[in-house]
């Protein structure tokens, strides 16, 4: 897939490809182009050249046949799968299409051909080669492609045995939010690529749409076991490279597992159908050596460490804004959209709405059932808006808030603290 | 196969409007239902005119088929198709009734277990025994309901009136006309029976703590009857028309179709998936 | 009473003509035109699509308003065009290829056309009103609604999807019914079962599958419109449901109804082979058997849609193995279309043109398909556009190149008159050309990676995408040539004879063109 990446760059690598394309067809049908006459019947011609031009124009472009370039056991077997797969059907597709050529050629009218009347296979021989084909057809899907598969997949079902490590993935509208459980430690993960990049404000860069905050980093040569969950709707997360794609399923557990065998950066993205924000749920992975990543493992463990503290202290309103700004753009206007404008019948609007205009805690210090802190922090079930303090940091919560309350034409003027937000987890 | 024919001339009825009306009818009823159900309350409006158009449009339809039937339109080629199209009409049902079974089945063998059974250090729900009858690890509690009372005594109701229709059948072939209209008359009582019982059935569900927030086992409690109650209804309906065309002397040894439709549509689409409902839902 | 006066040949002037039409030429036009129209309104909602999709970056549409599109776009071009056009076929043909009078029931067969246009408008209604700023629109969870919550947090649009789903259920049931009454009650005599055209015994299977899957399919539907508003848990697991229930329940008629999609085209091409290549169907009973096989395999596979949901091993392995046995009835047809050709006399009209494009396009689809289970892999297919590819060459390759020969082959024997055959052609070579440059990039595409149902892209998939769209675009105008071609047919194209074709065989074959308005009212007697 390279030369994909590439043609973006460099067109005249499409180009070529196909000018290579059209030079193998050529070769196979211009001899017997010649020798037929007036245009109208060259049209069962044309037709045989038609596929051949498919069966050629794909065989040269084996190079583009396969995936992303695979790092895990499972991905390469898929792999081979996959290229084997392919090269058989299209043998397939070769010899029966080729016989059905050479009958439109040869059996036309106006060659002056005789229909035939048999309506199936008369003699022992004729039989034989009628039933042949299926016996080829058995052999391929049960033995010759059906043994490996098994085997292939059993490998792949076996998510516990000898597992190293575990990670755990929860997938809601339009972000992922990893869990190492043994080191307790939890992000979110969102795209990074901007708005304007995506309304054509601003260049692309090159990684459009599969790049995101806080990347998945993992180890490499460790067998890593992966639990999926959602809790909103099904997603479904796929790392070409890695060779896997499970659901996310709400309220159950999915699992698979990935050993990644060569560090680097490998990026996918959600693949099951969530919404309006599906196209924009990234996965990015890191994988790294097991030293840097025990070194990464401690630093993000300080930083959680910080966070906790950082909650205790008393934040300013510009801070809290600036904080709550970057959220804002990032996570809530996926569906609030740009200055809170909401989209009328889907997303309601922030910028004047009741909710975010009224109070949000009772005198008594408690949240108001459907204030805004409560719709923020619990969501409301049923509808896409979801519970943000399971993932949301008591700062981040209250940034948020604040910054709603006093923008899009807001004038609330008040705010909440951190740790007013832990208090009422 | 043709043999049964008795001329070589099939019925071929002329332009009707009764089915585009019906067409209207389920389209008004639709959309304000859909509209009703959507904070749009005056949808109501539209749904009742909906189901007028219905009404009027089947009860047409099916009055003029009457009407042709009487009339002598109908020989034994037309009856033929009349039954072909209902056995496979009852087919479907059968497939739609399967689909609600099938949807309890799954509940009970594979969710719930899975439910209850994911790897201990992760498991979403601690604490969920995953156990049939069980609604789920966040429903309210309930106790759940027993076989043995009235949902048996149903079942031998709709039971017995499968068997006073076929006693009625009988009462027919042998033109016995007074024992056809008591088979149907039986058949009718014995199937308001059973939904007055239902209705009682319902109540008593609802003191023991089964509702619809009683997850899936209400769920599939109240869904399952309620299919199958709807069914039943169209059913007595039916027996009804039976019994007032009977009583003005329609039907008589070769010229059934009518009974025998609705007897079949009763014995395989309102008793046989009750009494699976019974089986697989109470009992087992 | 209007039925005072009109007798059996005299049919109402006017609209009350098609509205109370009982006639089964009359509804049979009525299906295909109505399937004909449907497939342009299909096809220009997708148009919005790929031009959306043309470019990297969002230029035409808002997330959500694709998810609409080509939600609607799968609606109405599977249930709306395709499926349609197919009854619409059966209607014209099966009474007269088994010598009938009519269908059986007459106005059943009124009622199950009459539901399609209040289904169509009923599916497209919230589209419209969102323009109004009433409501979030139409559905916009997929054709199969599969991803259950979705469909529970949607807005005013599923409800109407599913009310359309229950109408069209009934409007396929009620086809259904009829089909299967007609063919076992109303054969000539002397038209025994297996001696039925082929394309009577697809549609007998086809509509078997309809009468065993549609309920499901209806069920399903109550239960999400229960959960959505009447407190049920079918698909909860907090409350002991499961959202995975749904999705084996709509694959459960999701698979048998793409090969309900495509058995009337299988049916229909052994007969244009035939008559292009002056030879006698070949394979007959293999390919009734074949049928059959299909039909019954397709009833024990549908979790191939759902290998990557984590399905436990052993129902992975299951559906894997069973899922590649269609590969063998299905390449029973395939040896039997080559048999139908071979040592033939053929010349290539246009309706030939397209039942051997059908072979090549579809041979591909299927194909294709072939790798698809294969679960060690599936997992870099699955919701990716090697699935989009996979399923245009059935649908599209199969599907509606098949309906295209049907439509030129029977033409000028519902009009009376013939096409213009170089037109025709024309039509032919431009839908073959720009249907491989939209679908055949969409596979590479998929195998790098790039996932459906996603409004806007990374660059490495820019160049697959760009050449797509563009054959997308060039795909739809040559299809305008189709309605040029047709009307200028009915207008005033020359007089076509009652054989139509040098070589055609069978029933229909024997009488005028257009055959009057009453065939059959006594059976002709077959041999
Ligand atoms: C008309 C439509 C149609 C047809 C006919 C088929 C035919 C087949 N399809 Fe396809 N399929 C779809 C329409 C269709 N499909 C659609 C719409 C989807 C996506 C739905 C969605 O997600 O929205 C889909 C998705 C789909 C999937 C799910 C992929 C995924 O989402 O992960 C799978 C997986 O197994 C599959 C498999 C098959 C198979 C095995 C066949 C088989 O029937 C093919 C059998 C035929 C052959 C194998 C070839 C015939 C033989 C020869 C040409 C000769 C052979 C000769 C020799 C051996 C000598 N299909
Ligand atoms: C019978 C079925 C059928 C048919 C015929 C088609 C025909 C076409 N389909 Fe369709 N498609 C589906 C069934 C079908 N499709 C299904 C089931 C899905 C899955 C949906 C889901 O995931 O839920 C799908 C999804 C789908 C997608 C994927 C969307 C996504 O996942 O994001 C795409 C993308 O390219 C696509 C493209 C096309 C194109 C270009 C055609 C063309 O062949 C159409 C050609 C016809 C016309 C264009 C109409 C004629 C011309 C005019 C109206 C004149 C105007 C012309 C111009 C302005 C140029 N289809
Ligand atoms: C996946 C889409 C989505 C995302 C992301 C989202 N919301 Fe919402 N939000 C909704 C929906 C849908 C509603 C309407 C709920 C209802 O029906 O009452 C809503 C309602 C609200 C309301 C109540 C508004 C009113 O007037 O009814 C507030 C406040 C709110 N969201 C804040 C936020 C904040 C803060 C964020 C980001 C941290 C956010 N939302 C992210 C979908 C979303
Ligand atoms: Cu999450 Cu798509
Ligand atoms: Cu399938």
């Amino acid at each position: 897939m390279k030369l994909i990446d590439a043609a973006i760059h460099d067109e005249s690598v499409i180009k070529k490809r196909s000018i290579r394309l059209f030079c193998c067809s050529r070769r196979d049908g211009a001899a017997s182009f010649r020798e037929t006459g007036p245009i109208r019947k060259q049209l069962p011609l044309w037709f045989g050249m038609v596929f051949l031009l498919f069966v050629s124009g794909l065989a040269c472009a084996q190079s583009i046949w396969d995936f992303q370039e695979p790092v895990t056991p499972v991905a390469r077997d898929s792999i081979t799968a996959s290229v084997d797969f392919m090269r058989i059907i299209m043998g397939i597709y070769a010899a029966v299409f080729a016989i059905f050529a050479y009958s439109i050629f040869k059996h036309r009218k106006s060659s002056g051909a005789r229909p035939g009347a048999f309506t199936g296979p008369g003699t022992k021989w004729q039989w034989a080669l009628a039933i042949s084909p299926f016996l080829l057809l058995i052999y391929i899907d049960y033995i010759w492609m059906g043994i490996p598969a098994f085997h292939a997949i059993a490998q792949m079902e076996d998510t516990r045995t000898a597992a190293e490590m575990v990670v755990k993935v929860t997938a809601s509208q339009w972000k992922w939010q990893y869990e190492y459980p043994e080191e307790n430690i939890k992000f979110v993960s969102t795209i990074a690529t901007t708005q304007d990049q995506i309304h054509n404000r601003a260049a692309k860069g090159e990684h459009y749409l599969q790049e995101v905050d806080n990347p998945l980093i993992l180890p490499t040569n460790k067998k890593i076991r992966i639990l999926l969950t959602s809790t909103d709707v099904i997603h479904s997360w796929w790392v070409p490279s890695f060779g896997v794609k499970r659901d996310a399923v709400p309220g159950y557990l999915r699992e698979m597992w990935v050993n990644i065998e060569k560090p680097g950066i490998y990026r996918g993205q959600c693949a099951q159908l969530c919404g309006s924000g599906h196209a924009f749920m990234p996965i990015v992975v890191e994988a790294m050596a097991e030293p840097q990543f025990k070194e990464w493992l401690a630093q993000k463990k300080a930083q959680g460490a910080a966070a906790e503290s950082a909650a205790g202290k008393a934040w300013s309103r510009e801070e809290l804004m600036a904080k709550g700004d970057e959220i804002y753009n990032r996570i809530c206007i996926a569906c609030h959209q740009a200055g809170g404008a909401g989209l009328p019948g889907a997303f309601p609007a922030l910028a004047g709405s009741k909710i975010v205009n009224g109070p949000f805690l009772d005198k008594d210090g408690r949240l108001i059932k459907d204030g805004h802190l409560d719709r923020v922090m619990n969501g409301k079930a049923g509808t896409a808006m979801q519970a943000f303090k399971n993932t949301f940091s008591d700062v981040e919560i209250a940034a948020i808030v604040t910054y709603e309350r006093n923008s899009f034409g807001n004038h609330m003027g008040d705010m909440v603290q951190p740790a007013q937000v832990k208090a009422l987890r | 196969m043709n043999e049964t024919r008795c001329d070589n001339h099939y019925h071929v009825p002329l332009p009707s409007h009764y089915p585009v009306t019906i067409n209207l009818g389920l389209f008004i009823s639709l959309l304000g239902f859909a509209l009703r159900i959507n904070t749009i309350a005056s949808g109501i409006v539209l749904m009742l005119a909906g189901i007028a158009m219905i009404l009027y449009g089947t009860s047409g339809w099916i009055g003029k088929i009457i009407c042709e039937d009487e009339s002598g339109n109908y020989h034994p080629w037309e009856d033929r198709s009349f039954r072909i199209g209902m056995a496979y009409f009852i087919l479907s049902e059968l497939a739609f009734f399967g689909a609600f079974l099938l949807a309890l089945m799954y509940v009970r063998v594979f969710a719930l277990s899975e439910l209850a059974s994911m790897d201990a250090h992760f498991t979403l729900w601690p604490d969920f025994k995953g156990i049939w009858p069980s609604g789920g690890p966040k429903s309210q509690a309930f106790t759940p309901l027993g076989a043995w009372g009235l949902p048996a005594v149903n079942s031998i109701l709709i039971l017995a009136s499968a068997i006073s229709l076929i006693w009625a059948r009988k009462g027919l072939l042998a033109a016995n006309r007074g024992q056809m209209v008591a088979g149907l008359a039986i058949a009718i009582v014995l199937g308001v029976a059973f939904l007055f019982q239902q209705a009682m059935e319902y109540r008593h569900a609802a003191e023991l703590g089964v509702t619809l927030a009683s997850g899936i086992y209400g769920t599939n409690l109240y869904m399952l009857t309620g299919v199958h109650g709807v069914h039943m209804l169209a059913g007595i309906i039916m027996l009804a028309v039976l019994l007032l065309r009977a009583f003005h002397g329609h039907f008589n040894a070769e010229n059934r179709v009518g009974l025998d439709m609705v007897t079949w549509y009763w014995n395989f689409a309102v008793v046989i998936p009750g009494l699976l409902v019974f089986i697989y839902f109470y009992w087992l | 009473m209007t039925e005072a006066i009109t007798t059996h040949d005299h049919p109402p002037a006017g609209i009350m003509r098609w509205l109370t039409a009982t006639n089964h030429k009359d509804l049979g036009i009525l299906y295909m035109s109505f399937g004909g129209l449907m497939f342009f309104i299909g096809g220009a909602f997708i148009m919005a699509v790929r031009a959306e999709l043309l470019l990297p970056g969002l230029q035409l549409l808002s997330p959500g308003m694709y998810n609409q599109l080509f939600t609607l776009h799968a609606l109405i071009m599977v249930f709306g065009a395709i499926m349609p056009f197919a009854t619409g076929l059966n209607n014209y043909l099966i009474p007269l290829m088994i010598g009938a009078p009519d269908m059986a029931l007459p106005r059943v067969n009124n009622w199950g056309f009459w539901i399609l246009p209040f289904a169509a408008v009923l599916l497209l209604i919230p589209f419209f009103l969102q323009f109004f700023g009433i409501g979030s629109g139409a559905s916009a969870a997929g054709w199969v609604m599969h991803n259950t919550s979705l469909d529970l947090q949607s807005g005013i649009g599923m409800d109407f999807a599913i009310f359309t789903i229950h109408l069209l259920g009934l409007s396929s049931l009620t086809g259904a019914i009829n089909v299967v009454v007609t063919v076992l009650n109303m054969r000539a005599p002397g038209m025994t079962l297996m001696k039925m055209p082929l394309f009577v015994w697809a549609w007998l299977i086809t509509a078997f599958m309809l009468i065993l899957v549609i309920p499901v399919f209806s069920a399903a539907a109550t239960m999400l419109l229960t959960d959505r508003h009447f407190g049920t848990h079918f698909f909860d697991a907090a409350n002991g449901g499961d959202p995975i229930l749904l999705q084996h329940l709509i694959w459960f008629f999701g698979h048998p109804e793409v090969y309900i999609v495509l058995l009337p085209a299988w049916g229909l091409i052994p007969h244009i082979l035939a008559t292009f290549s002056r030879k006698p169907v070949y394979g007959y009973r293999a390919q009734v058997y074949a049928l059959w096989a299909i039909c019954f395999l397709s009833f024990l596979v549908w979790s191939h849609h759902m290998l990557t949901s984590g399905l436990p091993l052993a129902a992975e392995v299951y559906f894997m193995y069973a899922t590649m046995a269609i590969s063998i009835p299905t390449s029973v047809l395939v040896f039997c279309w080559l048999g139908a050709i071979w040592r033939g006399a053929m010349t290539f009209e246009t309706p030939m043109l397209f039942a051997l494009g059908f072979v090549a396009h579809f041979g591909m689809g299927a194909l294709t398909g072939m790798i698809l289970p294969d679960v060690a892999v599936n997992a870099q297919y699955h919701n990716s556009y090697v699935i989009v590819s996979h399923f245009h060459y059935t649908f599209f390759g199969g599907g509606i190149f098949g309906m295209m020969a049907a439509l030129y082959y029977w033409l000028p024997k519902f009009t009376g008159r013939m096409f213009d055959e170089k037109l025709g052609r024309l039509h032919f070579w431009l839908t073959v050309i720009f249907f491989n440059m939209t679908f055949i990039p969409q596979w590479f595409a998929g195998l790098d990676g790039m996932p459906r149902h996603i409004a806007d892209y990374a660059l490495r998939f820019s160049a697959m995408n760009f050449i797509s769209s563009l054959g997308a675009f060039l795909l739809g105008l040559s299809q305008l040539l189709l309605v040029y071609i047709v009307v200028k047919c009915v207008r005033n194209g020359p007089k076509a004879t009652g054989q139509v074709w040098e070589g055609a065989q069978g029933l229909e074959f024997t009488l005028p063109s257009p055959p009057p308005y009453h065939t059959f009212e006594t059976p002709p007697l077959v041999k």
